[in-house]
């Protein structure tokens, strides 16, 4: 058949799913559907019909819920003769292996300054329809105590599109830079849908937690005191990412750009729109196949925005404000350095601008596949607040000057999991009373500026 | 992990930086990384080239003011700006009885260090939020009689009161905290013991024990004993609180025969007020004339209540 060309028509009949034992056939019907649908033009062809089987077996591995290695067998239900007019008639048998139901696993995490480890337990196709429950419990350099429970579902039988809830119980130190300890507990529930092919995800979803700023330090600010108490959110977020970079860790191509609108107010006092952008842009400036040197250029941004309930206007929560600075964000200053203070206390700021630009070469030629580089980098930041003046008193205070810079080399290393920089600055400009990080810093993370 | 840190006072120089670096440049903190080369330390120094005026806090930023700032209870409603809390009612009236200024700031137990209010934060003499950590002032707690001997300390004029250190003061102090303060907790507060005490403790579904006075160690420990005993205590406590304000001089005078009001007085308001403010309160302390007479008077003379 295939010496005689792979566009003559064909019919997929039937579909056969072997080793299914615990899904839906309902589930499974719903999801090679495409396959048996009459009208999809590229199960016409047998060529067609083989690309559209590979994407359903790429789907049916996406679910989570089978092993890897799935077989396909294709086979005609009638004679094979291309004096038969019409198409010819196939059935497609699939014979997965479905995974360990549940899966309980132990480990460690690096996330942005902070390792952490975990015990994790996984309930595959819970309900026979990929449905998955998890739950973690997990403790760390600066996550004191995170318990969760998530539910995800695909929804209409697509990987891409999931509905979701969770339970979460957290407690995080920020010791370090405000003096207190800050525990959530709450519930979210959303929808997720993700477009690969334009490696875009959009995220829909509703927050409802408490936070408490407890546990404060015997030193802490007054503005920290004041600020102890539970507060309770109530949110509507939509996220939107679009990451189109090589290899996150050390792009050498490819931009990134996700945004954060966060609208509260139901029910509570915590009333604001809360909007963040974060964008990235890599290219590889000298494509020299022994020693490239590639630009990155990052910039992020946010505001958050106060507005009235019951006629008043609440001033801004420290558990909402951008808190700033740190090897992650702005080099050259601590972990919350920037912004405004109170004592040794960062109590973060309304609307914050951030901007970092790097060139990174390889150590030696020929060494472009270890993922080790030399750096320079630049980064500049500002945060600011409002006050009684206002948006406009605040927007001329983010012209009031050069924002705050620092500039220096570095070593980076780019592992799969996690980011590591050694780096060495001084910041140039700064505000009186910002916490300056001057000569070396040690950076570990999943996103740089 | 930085091998330099900047030195510079965050006041006192052109170059602004904070003051808990400076620990490592002066020797005192050892780094595990080695030091750099003094020229490049000199370098290093050398910055920021630039510092601008520090950043404008937030709205809710704490300003510093220049009067002590007592930190009272946001969960119950002020009367005439007292507070219905009688821990923070006696020190609100004993800083009127002295004559002292003084500001409240409405607070949860959560910002005090020993998860009780009221706290005091200290006058300040600057106008702005302190970018410096030495400027931060220091909460003074209520730990024995540490927040009346701060009170006192503001205005040392008063020197017919009674003093705070004569045993009768302190046993009067002892039957308000351990007989009265109970009674309010079970009058005031819901039982906080949740339905499943498992969940409190181990997923904290409520609100967390430092954000409500409600759900603080005193009221739940007043809940931990039988209620109709603790009001029985309430009403004896009560009793011996007019045969004390009888023995010196009736409702027109003041605890032991003082002649300015002094800390027992501000105590045993303190806990007329709370107990004023509910129904139970306001029928048994009202079975007690003498003692209603007196609590009327201090505020009428100290408070212009009508």
């Amino acid at each position: 058949m295939i010496a005689e060309g792979q566009d003559f028509p064909v019919k997929l009949t039937s579909i056969h799913i072997d080793g299914a034992t615990r899904t839906r056939p309902g589930f499974l019907q719903s999801a090679t559907s495409n396959l048996l649908d009459s009208g999809n033009p590229n199960t016409q062809t047998f060529k067609g019909l083989l690309g559209e089987i590979h994407r359903t077996v790429n789907k049916l591995q996406a679910f989570d819920i089978f092993r890897p290695e799935i077989d396909l067998d294709v086979t005609a239900t009638d004679a094979i003769s291309r004096k038969i007019d019409g198409p010819v008639s196939l059935a497609a048998k699939i014979g997965v292996k479905e995974r360990s139901r549940v899966t309980f696993t132990t480990g460690t995490e690096i996330g942005n300054l902070e390792g952490s480890g975990h015990i994790h337990g996984t309930f595959r196709n819970v309900l026979g329809g990929a449905e998955t429950a998890s739950f973690t419990a997990s403790t760390g350099t600066r996550t004191k105590a995170s318990y969760n429970a998530l539910f995800t579902t695909p929804i209409l039988a697509s990987p891409n599109r999931l509905g979701f809830v969770e339970a979460f119980s957290r407690s995080r130190s920020n010791q370090h830079y405000a003096s207190h300890d800050q525990q959530e507990q709450g519930v979210r529930a959303g929808l997720r849908f993700n477009f690969p092919d334009f490696r875009t995800t959009n995220e829909l979803s509703y927050t409802l937690k408490n936070r408490s700023i407890t546990s404060l330090a015997s030193d802490a600010s007054a503005t920290v005191r004041a600020e102890a108490s539970d507060s309770v959110l109530s949110a509507l977020e939509y996220i939107y990412t679009v990451d189109t970079r090589d290899y996150p860790m050390l792009p050498s191509s490819g931009n990134l750009l996700r945004t954060t609108a966060q609208i509260a107010g139901w029910f509570t006092g915590v009333c604001h729109t809360k909007f963040e952008v974060d964008s990235q842009f890599s290219h590889t400036i000298r494509p020299h196949p022994q020693f490239p040197v590639t630009f990155t250029a990052s910039a992020r941004g946010g505001f958050l925005c106060p507005f009235p309930s019951h006629g008043i206007t609440e001033p801004s929560h420290l558990a909402d404000r951008f808190i700033l600075g740190g090897p992650t964000n702005v080099r050259g200053f601590r972990d919350g350095g920037l912004g405004p203070r109170d004592g040794k206390d960062a109590i973060g700021g309304d609307f914050y601008t951030t901007l970092g630009a790097s060139i990174l070469f390889p150590i030696r030629k020929n060494d472009q596949g270890f993922p080790l580089r030399a750096m320079l980098w630049g980064n500049a930041g500002r945060l600011c607040a409002i006050d009684n003046g206002g948006w406009k008193a605040a927007a001329k205070e983010l012209q009031n000057g050069l924002p705050s810079i620092a500039a220096g080399v570095g070593l980076v290393y780019g592992h799969p999991s996690a980011r590591f920089e050694l780096t060495f600055g001084v910041p140039v400009v700064a505000r009186a009373g910002e916490r300056l990080r001057k000569g070396f810093n040690l950076g570990v993370g999943i996103e740089f500026l | 992990m930085a091998s330099i840190d900047a030195a510079a006072d965050v006041l006192n120089g052109p170059v602004n930086t904070d003051r808990s670096s400076s620990s490592s440049t002066s020797g005192q903190r050892r780094s595990w990384w080695p030091a750099l080369p003094t020229p490049i330390k000199n370098f290093v120094d050398k910055f920021p080239l630039i510092t601008y005026a520090p950043n404008t806090p937030p709205l809710r930023a704490f300003q510093p003011r220049n009067v002590p700032t007592l930190f009272i209870t946001s969960d119950l409603p002020l009367v005439d700006g007292i507070s219905g809390d009688p821990n923070c009612a006696k020190y609100q009236i004993y800083f009127h009885f002295l004559s002292v200024p003084y500001s409240t700031h409405p607070a949860t137990p959560a910002a005090s260090p020993t998860l009780t209010l009221p706290i005091i934060l200290p006058s300040s003499t600057s106008k702005t939020v302190p970018i410096s950590h030495k400027h931060t002032p220091k909460p003074i707690v209520p730990t024995s009689t540490r927040l009346w001997t701060y009170i006192t300390s503001l205005n040392r004029s008063t020197r017919h009161a009674v003093p705070l250190k004569d045993p009768q003061v302190a046993a009067l102090l002892a039957l308000c905290d351990t007989l009265l303060y109970p009674a309010w907790c079970i009058l005031t507060f819901p039982d906080p013991t949740p339905f499943l005490p498992f969940l409190q403790d181990h997923l904290p579904l409520q609100k967390s024990s430092g954000a409500w006075l409600g759900n603080s160690q005193p009221v739940r420990e007043a809940y931990s004993r039988n209620a109709d005993e603790v009001l029985a205590g309430a009403r004896g406590a009560l009793d011996a609180l007019q045969e004390f304000l009888l023995n010196s001089g009736g409702w027109e005078g003041w605890f032991f025969g003082g002649q300015e009001p002094g800390v027992a007085d501000a105590a045993v308001w303190g806990f007329v007020e709370g107990l004023m403010r509910c129904k139970w309160g306001v029928m048994v302390v009202g079975e007690r004339p003498e003692l209603v007479k007196w609590w009327e008077r201090v505020g009428r003379e100290v408070l212009k209540r009508k």
